[in-house]
């Protein structure tokens, strides 16, 4: 209109011009829009509508954390969640919760939930691939629906003894039948604190065995059973034919003791089960042992015979020996 | 014989007796029998009667969150069997708390056939009452609550039993009595013992160290000594505190290996000192090898875990202080006031015979606060003299000192205020208040005309010992006596 009410002169060829403009953009505008549905054909939705181009993750601001954008949770509800997020980071487990409106189908909403934890960083430090976010996307048109998208990075799970296949469990079993009645606030309670569960109050998996810990875990057995057969050997043996044990018996039992000890110090850096239980048992023994002899010896009777014989003759004639000659 | 004479000495005559174990002396076992039996039935029967105060008070008694977790680690005794397995690691739970009432526990559940899982871990960011824990699987059925609240029950009686014998031991059957009595009936425990927690198994752990430590002042054998190691590590299996009490045990080894130094002590006595303190002094390695080897958690790394263990408890009772409001213990001064409002008010046992008289004889008395602490501390004066007047050596001052120290652990490391941690107080308390009814007893009894007639020491009954004279040095008298073939007992002249 405005290139209608310029000079006569020049109004043709502005108005090529802009007729040329106007068709450039138009055709920029359908060449962009043919390529996006042509490179994501997911984008669209399952009942054929085209999906609304609202992909684009907004700027990460305020408390991050739980984003509700429709405001569908109480402020109750919000405190709650915002706690418990705030529990997982304390664990290890940097997590957000982002609820939105949108018609995305689950593929487009997975992307979303991807592209969130990727852009807001959502990781312990930088690299460390070990975020979660979870984005529950409630249909514009279905309200009373929704889709919950988890995307955790490669180093998120185990945590304690929650696998991903324990959560896909969990999450089929107790949140997703909630989520997809739109029951959010339940079925992002069951998700959040499942997951805190196990983080918390779950075993880790033990460590696979290093080859240092596996030579032991080999040698630990054979070196248990050994110090049991020695301890039965030292200390059991004279034990029973020594009547006055002295000083060698000590540091038999000393070395006994020190023995079994070293089996069972064997047997625990090599995480050998059964070789600790027999070093246990070999260590109870010696125990009983050591108890039983000191205990003997305790209650040994003194000599049976008190003599009371000169020093001198003493050490020279046995006195009994010396009465019987001279009685003789 | 010819007489045998040193240079310038008197002339001896060699041989004269013969000492050999007398076959017709009966055996200690058997001269104590009477006694022994006596006790045993005094000791049962207190069992059982706090045995069925504890179990009539199963139903009532609130339930309390804290049972959800002793209840949850019921399986810890079944893992035991995999002690490198996941259950052994280093987390949460195996730090929280050493493992010795979870294996009660879990004993409990295996005797009485119960689930050895009754329920998920009680999350108390939720707190208290909240209904997610209940929905998460966090409670356990009340079959399985009753079950563990029986086995806590049954503990709490043996730890009863064994207070009857640690007074026992320092006094009479009288002092022991009153002890079993005191504790069997006060609130405290019986309110503890019908809950399914660990505090009774701390209780018994306790009363058995300062059974076993008596015994070993008694016999300061080896034997005893590891015995007396094995229960310090016992005990702080159950809760870290008697881990501590090793520690005193050590002090008064030291004291008697170098009192010499101090105080003029004679050889014998000094070897005496020796043999005991060296037993005293290595108590807590025992101990703490018996802790390591009780906790598989531990094996992989005995010190840096049980660093864990202890600083996780102080933070998490420091964080107990300050969640629950108004809990928080700050000082010493605070400490005995909570002291008192915890177990000198409606926790008397002297409120508690107020009670009862009221009820059933229609008298009108009304509460006395701090009438049991006060008696207590009376109590006190009598055990401190007992000790003073036993001797440093002897079986009752190591007793006392185990009872004073254990007693200063829980007040200078109260931090926060749960009714539980009193319950070591109270079984301290009336054990010194035992020992003072005892101690009165004795002293009435050798005042009135029950006292028995005293008597010479029969030698060789009390050390069955058989001394012969021999034949042409016994008086005639005896040689009569022998002819006769009335007695097989030679009486030593």
């Amino acid at each position: 209109m405005v290139l209608a009410q310029s000079h006569r002169s020049s109004s043709r060829i502005r108005t090529i011009l802009n007729v040329a403009l106007l068709l450039s953009l138009a055709l920029a505008i359908l060449t962009h829009t043919t390529t996006t549905s042509a490179q994501d054909p997911s984008t669209s939705n399952q009942d054929g509508t085209p999906a609304p181009i609202i992909n684009t993750v907004p700027p990460k601001s305020g408390n991050f954390k739980v984003t509700d954008s429709p405001g569908i949770l109480t402020e109750e509800q919000y405190k709650r969640f915002d706690f418990d997020i705030w529990r997982m980071w304390e664990d290890g487990l940097p997590a957000a919760i982002f609820i939105r409106y949108s018609n995305d189908a689950n593929q487009a909403s997975q992307d979303f939930a991807d592209a969130l934890r990727d852009q807001w960083d959502i990781e312990s430090s930088p690299g460390a691939d070990d975020g979660l976010v979870m984005v529950v996307t409630i249909r514009e048109r279905f309200p009373q629906t929704a889709i919950l998208s988890l995307s955790y990075g490669e180093n998120a799970f185990p945590q304690g003894q929650m696998t991903i296949p324990v959560l896909n469990d969990i999450l089929e079993r107790e949140v997703l039948p909630r989520i997809r009645t739109g029951n959010v606030n339940d079925g992002l309670t069951y998700a959040v604190r499942r997951i805190l569960y196990y983080a918390e109050y779950t075993a880790p998996f033990p460590a696979p065995l290093t080859r240092g810990q596996e030579t032991l875990h080999s040698l630990a057995l054979p070196v248990s059973l050994i110090a049991g057969l020695l301890l039965l050997a030292l200390v059991a043996l004279p034990t029973r034919f020594l009547p006055h044990p002295g000083k060698n018996q000590w540091l038999m039992f000393a070395g006994a003791g020190f023995l079994v000890v070293f089996a069972f110090m064997l047997a625990a850096a090599g995480r050998n089960a059964a070789a600790s239980g027999v070093a246990l048992i070999d260590l109870v023994l010696a125990l009983v042992l050591f108890a039983s002899t000191t205990w003997r010896n305790n209650r040994r009777f003194p000599p049976k015979r008190i003599r009371i014989t000169r020093r001198a003759v003493r050490g020279r004639v046995h006195p009994y020996r010396s009465r019987r000659m001279r009685s003789a | 014989m010819p007489d045998r004479q040193l240079p310038g000495t008197l002339p001896i005559r060699t041989n004269p007796v013969h000492i050999r174990r007398a076959s017709n002396v009966l055996p200690w076992w058997r001269q104590r029998m009477p006694m022994l039996l006596l006790d045993l039935l005094v000791g049962i029967a207190l069992f059982a009667m706090s045995f069925s105060i504890n179990l009539g008070h199963i139903e009532t008694t609130g339930f309390h969150p804290d049972e959800t977790r002793w209840l949850n680690r019921a399986y810890y005794i079944e893992d035991l069997t995999d002690p490198y397995g996941s259950t052994w690691q280093d987390y949460y739970l195996t730090r929280g708390q050493p493992p010795l009432g979870s294996y009660v526990i879990g004993l409990g559940q295996w005797v009485q056939g119960k689930s050895m899982h009754p329920n998920l871990v009680w999350d108390f960011y939720y707190g208290g009452s909240s209904n997610w824990n209940t929905i998460a699987g966090a409670m356990p059925s009340h079959e399985n609550l009753m079950a563990g609240r029986r086995t806590s029950a049954f503990v709490g009686g043996l730890a009863v039993m064994v207070a009857y014998f640690i007074s026992r031991k320092l006094t009479n059957i009288g002092g022991g009595i009153v002890t079993a009595l005191c504790i069997a009936f006060h609130r405290l425990n019986w309110g503890i013992g019908s809950q399914a927690l660990s505090d009774q198994t701390l209780l018994l752990t306790l009363g058995l160290i300062v059974l076993v430590g008596f015994q070993f002042m008694k016999r300061p054998n080896w034997p005893w000594a590891i015995t007396l190691g094995v229960m310090f590590g016992l005990g702080g299996a159950a809760k870290l505190s008697p881990l501590v009490l090793s520690g005193v045990a050590t002090g008064m080894g030291c004291i008697l290996l170098f009192r010499w130094l101090l105080v003029p002590v004679p050889l014998s006595q000094r070897l005496k000192d020796r043999s005991t303190g060296i037993k005293l002094v290595v108590q807590p390695f025992i101990a703490f090898a018996t802790f390591v080897l009780v906790y598989p958690y531990l094996w992989v790394e005995p010190l840096r875990r049980s660093w864990y263990l202890y600083d996780f408890r102080i933070r998490e009772m420091a964080s107990q202080g300050a969640t629950f409001e108004g809990t928080k213990v700050n000082g010493i001064v605070d400490t005995f006031s909570r002291i008192t409002s915890q177990i000198g008010t409606s926790r008397q046992i002297s409120y508690q015979l107020m009670e009862w008289m009221n009820e059933h004889l229609g008298t009108n008395f009304s509460m006395i606060k701090g009438l049991d602490l006060a008696i207590g501390s009376v109590a006190i004066l009598f055990v401190v003299m007992l000790a003073l007047k036993s001797g440093l050596r002897s079986p009752h001052f190591f007793t006392i000192v185990l009872l004073g120290a254990e007693a200063g652990i829980i007040i200078y490391g109260l931090r926060s205020d749960f009714y539980r941690y009193y319950l070591p107080l109270v079984l301290i308390m009336f054990i010194c208040v035992g020992v003072m009814v005892g101690m009165i007893l004795e002293w009435l009894v050798s005042k009135s005309s029950w006292a028995p007639p005293k008597r010479p020491i029969d030698i060789t009954r009390q050390s069955g010992l058989f001394i012969r004279v021999a034949r042409r040095h016994r008086p005639a008298r005896i040689r009569r006596h022998a002819r006769s073939g009335k007695s097989r007992q030679p009486t030593l002249v």
